[in-house]
């Protein structure tokens, strides 16, 4: 079979589901060439966990038939895409990125892969991960099964995770989105390092029914994909209620571009010393940068910083807790020990000894915090400040390693990404430069259920900036 | 800690928590594992210290109902 031109492999989903739709290229076709470059690139980025395509065929087959009959089901139908391997698919074998559940099968889909199913999305692989979601701590970017996540721009640097395979798939063009997680970072930090879009929705939004556990209230499911336009279409059609998921805010998402308030109406917060200061020398000046334009839009734009919490061990108490309830009978069997990373193995082990008043304490700041934070939406509608300060770390280094300058003085809004998570509200990322060859990446962080507002900010900021349809060496 | 005025850590205590919790703590890799073990528990009473010297309201209740 003729293989496509290499512009499908990083089309944008409106664009390859007019192509299904008006027969340019059958779902049949489109899956299985996704499917073969997953398969033959997947792994040079240690990116694929499990391979999918005979199944996800079945689908596209079927999804041609409907199209045949005039059955359209919306943007996804037909267009394939991958899901990290923390998310079972009945039958198959979900290993979570770790040693001890390589041969785990579950006989339930998860919602997400059954709400992508019912949009005719063909699933074409599972996509690897760090173990456990990185689990209460980890060190090192081989902290997986598969090995670690190779970044596309340059392979001797992570991928970042730890939805490592979802990230690296669509930056690579092996899927056109796929689904990742986020506890504290595992989605904005892969989409930083590997210049692709990502959203994680509020708290709630999108079921993890079928998603592996690892802290209960702060786990969220969201896509990678080539722009914030494409993550509304997928968050579309993976949202809403759902009685199996106790944490579901049993609401729907309806992207709706065209009634986003206008970018003058908005007010962005962001604090100076985010750009100037905390990054690298090096990469201050795409950060710079990326301000300008982020001012360009037209909003107005609102000193601000967090409120003063500890936001980094709320985080770490609430997830080493939760993950040593989640995998206590692993830790107790002794099958802990086959992880990968010493500091992931031990920290499973010490969260057993966490004590309750600890973990109620981090709980009842949390709530004080949260509180805070929302209170800031009262002044603005949207912070924004880098996703990641610094470009992939190469992928031998290890995470956990002192800075090697000291700190500024005021964090301004440095710690989002914890307080975000602990606050369960939104955030986009997406490429807003390069340095040295690498990616870096903002995000735009609203209140809760501001995904609208979110992603026509990314959408007009992406109008602006050609970050987005960049493709690594090599790829195509 | 209402509104966090009251927080007695410093910001510049507070500045490094940009990382995720997958590399909170920045240390030399332990040689043993239990060596790494006494480092995670040493980690978790960093923690647990930190989060002690918090002030918060007594009608603060942990957030367990989480719908936003």
């Amino acid at each position: 079979m003729k293989e496509p031109a290499a512009d499908v492999f990083f089309a944008g989903i409106a664009e390859l589901n007019r192509m299904v739709r008006e027969k340019e290229i059958s779902a049949v076709e489109l899956t299985r060439a996704f499917g073969r470059r997953l398969e033959s690139i997947g792994p040079r980025y240690n990116a694929l966990a499990l391979q999918l395509t005979e199944r996800a065929v079945r689908q596209a087959k079927e999804v041609d038939g409907e199209i045949k009959r005039g059955r359209l089901r919306g943007p996804l139908q037909g267009v394939p895409y991958g899901a990290k391997d923390l998310l079972s698919v009945a039958g198959q074998v979900t290993a979570w990125g770790a040693r001890p559940y390589a041969a785990q099968v579950f006989d339930y889909d998860a919602t997400v892969v059954k709400k992508l199913e019912s949009a005719g999305a063909p699933l074409i692989g599972k996509l690897a991960m760090i173990e456990l979601a990185g689990g209460p701590a980890y060190r090192y970017a081989s902290a997986s099964i598969t090995g670690p996540g190779l970044n596309p721009w340059d392979t001797s640097r992570w991928s970042g995770g730890s939805s490592s395979g979802s990230a690296i798939a669509v930056a690579a063009g092996l899927a056109p989105f796929a689904i990742g997680s986020e506890t504290s970072g595992s989605i904005l930090t892969p989409a930083a390092f590997c210049g692709v879009t990502a959203l994680r929705p509020t708290y709630g939004l999108v079921s993890r029914h079928g998603a592996m556990p690892l802290a209960w209230t702060l786990d969220k499911l969201g896509p990678f994909c080539h722009s914030a336009e494409d993550c509304g279409m997928v968050l579309e059609a993976i949202a809403g209620g759902d009685h199996h998921d106790p944490g579901s805010a049993g609401k729907s998402f309806y992207y709706t571009p065209q009634y986003a308030r206008k970018l003058s109406d908005l007010r962005i917060g962001f604090a100076p010393v985010d750009f100037a200061e905390w990054p690298g020398e090096a990469a201050r000046p795409a950060f710079a940068q990326a301000l300008e334009t982020v001012k360009s839009l037209g909003a107005t734009m609102v000193e601000n910083m967090l409120p003063d919490f500890p936001y980094g061990q709320m985080i770490s108490a609430i997830i080493s807790a939760d993950a040593a309830s989640v995998f206590q009978p692993l830790i107790s069997s002794g099958q802990v020990d086959q992880l990968a990373d010493p500091k992931q193995i031990a920290g499973l082990k010490a969260g057993l000894d966490i004590p309750a008043h600890v973990y109620l304490k981090a709980m009842r700041i949390r709530r004080v915090a949260k509180d805070a934070i929302f209170s800031l939406f009262g002044d603005v509608d949207v912070l924004v400040t880098p996703a990641r300060l610094s470009v992939a770390p190469k992928v031998n280094e290890p995470l956990d390693q002192k800075p090697d300058r000291a700190r500024p003085k005021d964090a301004g809004l440095t710690a989002l990404i914890p307080a975000g998570n602990l606050a369960g509200i939104p955030a986009l990322a997406l490429p807003c430069g390069f340095v040295d060859g690498l990616p870096v990446g903002l995000q735009f962080v609203g209140p809760p259920f501001s995904e609208n507002t979110l992603l026509a900010i990314g959408k007009e900021f992406q109008n602006r900036t050609d970050w987005h349809k960049r493709r690594p060496p090599g790829a195509g | 800690m209402t509104n966090g005025k009251n927080a007695k850590l410093t910001r510049r205590e507070l500045a490094g928590v940009m990382l995720a919790a997958t590399a909170m703590a920045q240390e030399a890799p332990p040689a043993t594992p239990d060596d790494e073990l006494k480092a995670a528990q040493a980690r978790n009473q960093e923690t647990a210290a930190a989060l002690a010297k918090a002030e918060i309201p007594l009608e603060a209740e942990p957030a367990f109902h989480f719908t936003v």
